[in-house]
């Protein structure tokens, strides 16, 4: 084992890194870690959160040998986590063993013309492959971040899903670049791709969704808006709205106005009281939300703690998609959201990756989320 | 600081702590009304918004779930449309569609559901829920009815499988939200309506224009009875057309065309017409109610229909006449070679009878075209009447034609050709008619095509070989060439009938073939010259005597059949065996400045073995008696011999013969 290897594990599975700059020594260490010992069995699954910069090629290869049996899927990210170390460059390998548990995985290519289809009909193969019915079910959905139009996904998703199996997961990153994001799954790497994981397990499973947010200001009518882009705001040019809005602490440095609500992202308010961060339409009533460091974690340990509650039973394992906007607020108390995390669920091993976009729907909403951290919880 | 102090510092700072717990608490709690009270206010406009960005039914309904359930935080959205009792899923969010019953639906306990009071919220359990949602855990149900000015449209259903309740304040929203989804519904089912007509408007207007390109009887048949079913929506349609007063099936959709409607179903029959010209008419059924738009429809459909199929039955008629002769009606030549086509492609037996008419020239060249046109279509005539119906006759030459007999062997097709040689030889008509017939069978002496046509062919001139007005199968050991012993009957039977014309012929012969000897004709071509001078007048026999033996100078019409005896003549040596000497016969009254007949040949193109005969004949005759005049003494012949030197006779053969006349007039 590299001396940069980290290595958390339970009975059900753990989590290992790699931060080699090599790329297969990164894909085969992070699995070799994350398995800890164990021989994967046919059925079992890794995920891998891998920088884009690497030979991606070069890593998967030597994740799927390392991984032996097991399946293999994933997506590049802006930078990945375990409960034990922040992995900003490296790769971050999660091992579940199918022990009393059954994976269902499609990896597909992204359909533009008809995003809720094609998700649709990976998502009703991962599940047929998952086969084995076991009381309790989630799908996990690991997405290309350039998918224009990530509510579509869900969409599709939550016609197998429908209301009663929870849906959880993130989209892919390329350390902010913006140009391509991959996926992996069934032995391919995909540029505009998506994984479905569908899990049956004989345990409970639970996901949940928090941010640490608070609306910040007066409320803004979203009065232009195309998909997932807001052009006007309460009339005015958005950024211009914006920067009002945020007062003489906020100069116009250039940044664009998608740029900006990355540090202080928009909010919406929902039927229930609370704040959501996701794709504001036209019409929409939304607010500058802020926070600091501690807001932040408040809100990561409210999500441990909702997804205990659901959990009912003792949690063996966290997989977090906390988004990538939280990372300069967070700054040197990184560490902290996932070990907070990791403590409010009983110390179970964590680890997850900073995404560009959270998947997680458990009741009521449609599933997209920004700036927030969402937790399964197995 | 003292004791005091300090207790009045810590309880300060718990009271402060208090205050600031307080506040934040009451700070959240006006957070969490004002995003409350913003979600509840900009929820219409929301709703509104996104229902705008659309007109297509499906969409609007589509997108009407998905944001009503994320408005509402709810987990499901059902937008179903039609009465309680019988009513459809149009757009969902939340539900497998697999768990959605299929077909129309009934739903139960929404009497409360009024215009006055349009929604229903309440506790799972206290408000009613489909039976078919039980699995997916209900906590909190919300029902709105969607009205558009008092008419209902359907209902929406909202479900929260979360603990938190849909509250009195959430009434006002899902009214009007209601109301809006509504009026968008209705927007997008006119749309839906407007876009189908629009779509089956293109439709029709595709159908016209294929139609007005279309041509062939059959594809309009068909294209019309697919549209009255695709378009119209009745159940089946059946396409007869008026052929000589009768209607007769073209095509139908829907059931085959042999199908016999039965009593239950209802048949209606509408008559399809141009300016009250009937070009048939089109059975329905489940035709659209009198009365109805589609009833419009349909008779519209029909107008088109009969246009296009009155062209099309005379393209039909057109394309039929030129595949027919014109002078038999008989299908010619094209047809039969595709008839053969598809026949030798059904790999089954048949056979086929190929045969002409005998010496049909003659009777052209005796009797005038029209004659011989009359005799073409009397032999099309007796050949149908003969024919099975099954069977199919061609004419596929000038007097020539064929039958194609499906699924009969060779000896069966013998029967079949012999049963149309007396059908034709019982024509009744002043000239006799007879025809030479060669039989040939798939698969038994060809498979191909061409070769089954090449077999029924060799197998006609077999017959014709053999003496014509006969019949021959392909591949059939042939009737030989007449025999010496067959010849020498044969002209002992002329003997008989005419002695004289027997003698004439030896004499002929003798003196023809002195010239040829004179004029350096080689000996081999001695033989054929002897045996046509011989019988060059052998056609004469199909002379009536009265003509032969008429004293005084023929008719017209006399002298046309007596000059069809070098023909038949020829036909008759051709016929035993002996095709050069016919061929002499037939120019034997050929004169050498194309005066003659029967082809009005001149100079070389008259054999000169043709030439010699022609000299020696009019020489011999010239210098015998004749019914109507005397005969000339030998210098007078010469004479009138040497007059018609170069006009009628070849002077070389003229200058032979007065040279051997002198030669012989010295010896003597």
């Amino acid at each position: 084992m590299s001396e940069n290897v980290a290595l958390a594990e339970t009975r059900l599975g753990g989590f290992g890194q790699s931060s080699s700059a090599q790329a297969e020594t990164a894909g085969r260490d992070a699995v070799r870690a994350a398995l800890a010992g164990r021989t994967p069995a046919a059925g079992d699954l890794v995920i891998i959160f891998p920088n884009a910069a690497y030979d991606l090629e070069a890593l998967y290869g030597a994740a799927m040998a390392e991984a032996g049996l097991a399946s293999v899927v994933g997506c590049t990210t802006v930078g990945a986590f375990t409960d034990e170390s922040q992995v900003p460059f490296g790769c971050v390998a999660a091992f579940l063993a199918a022990d009393d548990a059954s994976f269902g995985v499609c990896h597909a290519e992204r359909e533009d013309a008809d995003i809720a289809g094609s998700t649709r009909r990976a998502v009703e193969t991962a599940r047929d492959r998952a086969g084995e019915v076991h009381p309790h079910s989630v799908l996990v959905l690991l997405c290309d971040g350039m998918t224009p139009d990530q509510r579509a996904m869900a969409r599709g998703a939550y016609e197998v899903t429908s209301a009663v199996i929870p849906l959880v997961g993130g989209a892919a990153g390329d350390d902010l670049v913006w140009q391509k994001t991959f996926t992996f799954g069934e032995g391919r790497i995909l540029s505009k791709g998506f994984v479905a994981v569908w899990i049956n397990s004989a345990r409970p499973l639970a996901v949940a969704v928090d941010h640490g947010w608070r609306p910040f200001g007066k409320p803004m009518l979203v009065t232009r808006a195309e998909g997932s882009v807001i052009h006007e705001l309460d009339g005015l040019p958005a950024l211009e709205a914006y920067l009002s809005e945020r007062g003489a602490a906020l100069k116009d440095d250039g940044r664009s106005f998608a740029a900006k609500c990355m540090e202080r992202p928009l909010g919406l308010p929902n039927a229930h009281g609370r704040y959501d961060l996701r794709g504001v339409p036209e019409q929409t009533v939304v607010q500058v939300m802020a926070g600091d460091a501690e807001s932040l974690l408040e809100g990561a340990a409210r999500a441990a703690t909702t997804a205990l509650e659901r959990l009912g039973a003792d949690p063996r394992l966290a997989l977090v998609f906390s988004c990538c906007t939280r990372v300069p607020l967070l700054q040197d108390r990184l560490d902290e959201e996932v070990q907070l995390i990791s403590s409010r669920l009983n110390g179970v091993p964590a680890g997850g990756f900073y995404t560009c976009g959270e998947f997680a729907r458990v009741t009521g909403s449609t599933g997209i989320h920004n700036s927030s951290v969402a937790i399964l919880v197995l | 600081m003292d004791a005091a102090a300090l207790d009045s510092q810590a309880s300060l700072l718990a009271r402060l702590q208090e205050e600031n717990a307080q506040l934040r608490d009451r700070l959240e709690s006006a957070e969490h009304h004002t995003a409350q009270t913003l979600s509840r206010a900009t929820r219409l406009s929301q709703v509104i918004s996104v229902l705008g960005q659309d007109t297509d039914f499906d969409t609007v309904v589509e997108r009407a779930a998905v944001e009503v359930a994320e408005l509402f935080s709810a987990d499901i959205a059902l937008l179903m449309l039609g009465p309680d009792d019988a009513c459809i899923v149009e757009g969902q969010w939340g539900v497998r569609p697999t768990d959605i019953p299929a077909g129309s639906l009934a739903l139960e306990g929404l009497d409360s559901l009024t215009s006055a009071e349009p929604v229903l919220i309440g506790a799972a359990g206290e408000v009613a829920l489909p039976a078919w949602l039980e699995a997916y855990s209900a906590q909190h149900v919300a029902w709105a009815r969607l009205f558009v000015a008092e008419e209902s449209l359907g209902v929406m259903l909202l479900v929260r499988r979360g603990p938190e309740p849909f509250e009195r304040s959430d009434e006002k929203e899902l009214r009007a939200i209601a109301y809006r989804i509504a009026l968008a519904m209705e927007n997008g089912l006119l749309h839906r309506q407007m876009s189908d007509q629009l779509a089956r408007l293109r439709r029709i207007q595709e159908f016209t224009t294929q139609l007005a390109g279309t041509l062939e009887l059959q594809a309009v048949g068909k294209s019309v009875a697919a549209m009255l079913v695709s378009e119209i929506g009745v159940r089946a349609s059946v396409i007869l057309i008026d052929r000589d007063g009768a209607l007769v099936p073209l095509a139908s959709h829907g059931l085959t065309l042999d199908h016999v409607p039965n009593s239950d179903e209802s048949w209606e029959r509408f008559p399809v017409e141009t300016t009250g010209k009937p070009v048939g008419c089109v059975d329905i059924t489940g035709a659209p109610a009198p009365g109805s738009e589609e009833r419009e429809l349909l008779l519209h459909l029909l107008g088109l229909a009969a246009l296009a199929l009155d062209k099309a039955l005379l393209y039909d008629r057109i394309h039929e006449q030129a595949r027919r002769d014109s002078l038999t009606g008989l299908f010619g030549h094209r047809v039969f070679h595709e008839q053969l086509e598809e026949q030798t492609a059904l790999h089954v037996p048949f056979s086929i009878v190929y045969l002409d008419i005998d010496d049909f020239k003659q009777i052209n060249d005796l009797y005038g075209h029209q004659t011989g046109d009359d005799t073409l279509r009397l032999v099309a005539e007796a050949l149908c009447q003969g024919a099975r119906d099954r069977d199919r006759v061609f004419r596929v030459g000038g007097e020539e034609f064929c039958v194609v007999l499906p699924g009969v062997g060779q000896e069966d097709a013998y029967k079949v050709a012999e049963r149309l040689r007396g059908n034709v030889a019982a024509i009744d008509v002043p000239h006799p008619v007879t025809v030479s017939l060669g039989v040939a069978s798939y698969p038994t002496h060809a498979e191909r095509r061409d070769e089954l046509l090449a077999s029924a062919d060799a197998a006609l001139y077999a017959s014709k070989r053999s003496g014509k007005d006969r019949t021959s199968i392909a591949g059939a050991a042939e009737a030989p060439g007449a025999a010496p012993a067959d010849r020498n009957v044969h002209i002992a039977l002329l003997h008989d009938r005419d002695p004289e014309l027997v003698a004439h012929g030896g004499q002929v012969a003798a003196i023809a073939v002195k010239i040829a000897r004179a004029l350096g004709v080689e000996d081999d071509r001695l033989d054929d010259l002897r045996t046509a001078a011989k019988l060059h007048d052998i056609g004469k026999v199909a002379v009536p005597r009265e003509i032969l033996d008429k004293p005084g100078p023929l008719d017209e019409d006399e002298l046309r059949v007596v000059q069809t005896h070098p023909i038949v003549g020829a036909e008759l040596l051709r016929a035993w065996g002996f095709p050069k000497p016919a061929q002499l016969v037939l120019e034997h009254h050929e004169h050498i400045n194309g005066s003659g007949y029967p082809a009005g040949l001149s100079g070389d193109e008259i054999t000169l073995e043709a030439r010699i005969i022609h000299v020696a004949d009019a020489f011999v005759a010239m210098t015998l008696d004749r019914p109507y005049r005397k005969a000339m003494r030998r210098e007078e012949a010469l004479a009138e011999l040497e007059r018609h030197r170069g006009t009628q006779f070849d002077a070389t053969v003229v200058v032979a013969l007065l040279e051997l006349e002198q030669s012989r007039v010295r010896a003597a």
